[in-house]
């Protein structure tokens, strides 16, 4: 039996945790210890600018980017979807995977680019695992990358369709955004003043959007869902083959004040209704049967890291690092704030937005005669768990302070709509960046072969393009399961998960391979690397293997082919690169 | 100012008044498109969308010098 536990105390937990993590851990040993990063080391962003990729970024506005690009719907929709355990295993898992696993992977993935010139994590196992690893690697990589696209296209077309106000919001974003860059850079206004008149825009814009919904066409047969794939393909395109400092950096560093104010006022919810107590159960069951994982009682141990992901660690967060990140660093010493400081706000925002305020909203009464629900909150799809549990928190606190419930609970539920899409849709182009960087490092082996042909496919146009085609092909298509249509995104989300915690696996193990073969490391400090990177290996090969024996069998025959064919063939990569990472240890160690 | 460039300006200035022309009709009618049909101006929406973010680029195209400067060029 857990005793009663107050709002504050998680919040105090949370916060204390935090601190003393990116205080000591990644101050202390991660940079001073393990990395030893040094200011005066000139970084890729000076070395190779380019002016397209290559391209130094004030810290704050390249931790806008890289926050609003490793924050997708993981961090929502997953912890979300965990709530099925209750709320302490799922902040257990969180916690832990932050600080340990998380972090530290996303910090060495960051770095270890860095020092080898803005390259792919993916290129840097070449050089402590041999060329074959970087080509398989690749290909993984570039797969997940698809599969990303998929899903986070396919999640993006249905918000946009069944919530037409943040349609409206993210049509008029961009352009505001962009107006800032041209503030910024072209006008030559200061930055604080182009951000107050960029903050100014983007409320006037909530303020518009909240009353004047945007329709791309009717609903019925998937119509405007799939006008919208279309959109975001092409949106997706101009976005990843245009200038990071004309559309990506502007946009992302407006996102952060965004997802900031997310996070803000879910502490001040979190802080007005801090005396509460959590009405939430802390625990339920050790395996409860979870409607993603085909109604199968489904072990915390090993599945939770493909159902949490990004809120605790992902391996797509490596790539943000080491693809556009690391690309933009302009100094050494602000990897820190930049990789390490991101995932763990990422955490918080795990926690305090998502865990927090569903355990609250638990079975409200005001929920319940609203008709919103009616037993308790997991009745409701992920999405809408944590907007409901998003605007209960915030209309129940504010209601204190004078305002009205009701009128709170709407706007912060918008609010909370209106956040996620903007996630969905920063990591969407940044995935499709990344996946052409992908591609392009994998076909350079072309270049000796046929020039002409390596030319025109590494185009950034032709490149951007491929991946568009290829991931809106799997996002387009309505899929039939039961007699019921639902989007794409159901049949690769499980593929998608697993995939991507496996990258964190295989990028956490190249990072510590790294540590060990060249920064040369040794004792205590390559352990606190290796051991997290075997756990989190163990764990996710487990867990797929698992997924693909109990659930994938219970699956229709479309999800079978679909996620259970790319999720065997990236547990078959996988084998093939655990053999070729113990090889490159065991020359790591003959080589002292 | 070079054919690039003139494009450029031109899809920016078209798109902008176009998309302030759909911005300020939607606050009339209440809404942008329509719930039972594809309607035009949902299609000019996107479509002056689109050269919003495509036309600064060409018009502005080349990197700016705030940020050469910091790259140290």
């Amino acid at each position: 039996m857990v005793p009663s536990t107050y709002v504050i105390e998680l919040i105090v937990i949370v916060l204390v945790i935090y601190t003393v993590a990116y205080m000591f851990y990644g101050r202390k040993v991660l940079q001073e210890k393990i990395v030893r990063a040094r200011t005066n080391s000139p970084t890729p962003a000076i070395e190779k600018f380019d002016g397209v990729d290559y391209v130094p970024a004030n810290k704050y506005v390249l931790f806008g980017h890289h926050f609003a690009s490793i924050a997708g719907a993981g961090p929502i929709v997953g912890p979300a979807i965990a709530m099925a355990y209750g709320w302490a295993l799922p902040l257990l898992w969180v916690l832990f995977g932050n600080v340990f696993i998380g972090t530290v992977h996303d910090y060495l993935a960051l770095m270890a680019s860095v020092r080898h010139g803005g390259i792919s994590i993916m290129s840097v196992s070449e050089s402590v695992m041999g060329r074959r690893a970087r080509y398989i690697f690749l290909a993984y990589t570039f797969m997940a990358l698809l599969l990303v696209y998929a899903a986070f296209a396919s999640i993006a077309a249905l918000l946009l369709v069944s919530s037409p106000s943040a349609a409206t919001l993210s049509i008029l974003y961009m352009p505001i955004a962009l107006f800032m860059g041209i503030m910024m850079y072209r006008i030559g206004i200061d930055t604080r003043i182009a951000t107050i008149i960029t903050l100014a825009l983007v409320a006037g814009a909530f303020y518009y959007s909240y009353y004047t919904p945007f329709h791309i066409g009717p609903a019925e047969n998937w119509n405007a869902y799939h006008k919208w794939v279309i959109v975001l393909g092409i949106y997706s395109i101009l976005a990843a083959s245009l200038p990071v400092w004309y559309l990506l950096q502007p946009r992302d560093y407006t996102n952060s004040y965004i997802l900031f104010a997310f996070v803000g006022l879910s502490v001040i919810g979190g802080l007005l209704v801090a005396d509460k107590i959590l009405v939430g159960p802390a625990y339920t069951s050790f395996a409860p049967k979870i409607a993603g994982f085909a109604n199968q009682p489904t072990p915390f141990w090993p599945a939770i890291p493909l159902i949490i992901a990004c809120g605790s660690l992902s391996g797509f967060h490596s790539l943000v690092s080491s693809g556009t990140t690391s690309k933009q660093l302009a100094n050494e010493l602000e990897g820190l704030f930049v990789g390490y400081g991101a995932m763990l706000t990422e955490g918080a925002l795990s926690t305090l937005a998502v865990i927090i305020p569903i355990s609250l909203a638990w079975d409200a009464s005001v929920l319940k005669e609203a008709n919103i629900f009616e037993e308790n909150i997991l009745e409701l799809s992920p999405v809408k768990r944590f907007a409901v549990g998003y605007g209960y928190m915030l209309g129940v606190g504010l209601s204190r302070i004078g305002i009205d419930y009701a009128a709170a609970f709407k706007v912060f539920n918008l609010f909370a709509v209106i956040s996620l899409i903007l996630f969905v849709m920063t990591t969407l182009d940044t995935a499709t960046r990344l996946a052409r960087f992908a591609f392009q490092e994998m076909i350079d082996w072309m270049e000796r072969v046929s020039r002409p042909l390596y030319t025109v496919l590494a185009n950034k146009w032709v490149a951007s393009l491929i991946v568009v085609l290829i991931g809106s092909a799997m996002a387009y298509p309505i899929v039939d399961i039961e007699g019921q249509q639902v989007a794409a995104f159901r049949v690769v989300w499980p593929a998608f998960a697993g995939v991507n915690q496996m990258l964190a696996a295989l990028a956490l193990l190249t990072s510590a391979l790294w540590v060990y073969a060249v920064l040369r490391i040794r004792g205590t400090y390559s352990w606190l690397i290796l051991i997290p990177a075997m756990f989190l290996w163990v764990t996710v090969t487990v867990g797929l293997a698992w997924w693909l024996v109990v659930v994938a069998t219970k699956l229709p025959l479309v999800q079978q082919v679909g996620a259970g064919s790319i999720a065997l063939i990236s547990l078959i990569l996988n084998l093939i690169l655990i053999v070729l990472f113990s090889k490159g240890l065991s020359r790591a160690r003959a080589s002292l | 100012m070079d054919p690039k460039q003139a494009i450029g300006a031109a899809l920016t200035i078209i798109g902008l008044l176009i998309f302030l022309y759909v911005i300020a009709s939607g606050a009339g009618s209440g809404a942008i498109g329509s719930e039972d049909a594809t309607s035009s101006d949902a299609l000019m929406t996107i479509a002056a969308w689109f050269m919003i973010l495509a036309g600064p680029a060409l018009w502005f195209g080349e990197t700016p010098a705030v940020i050469k400067r910091r790259a140290g060029r």
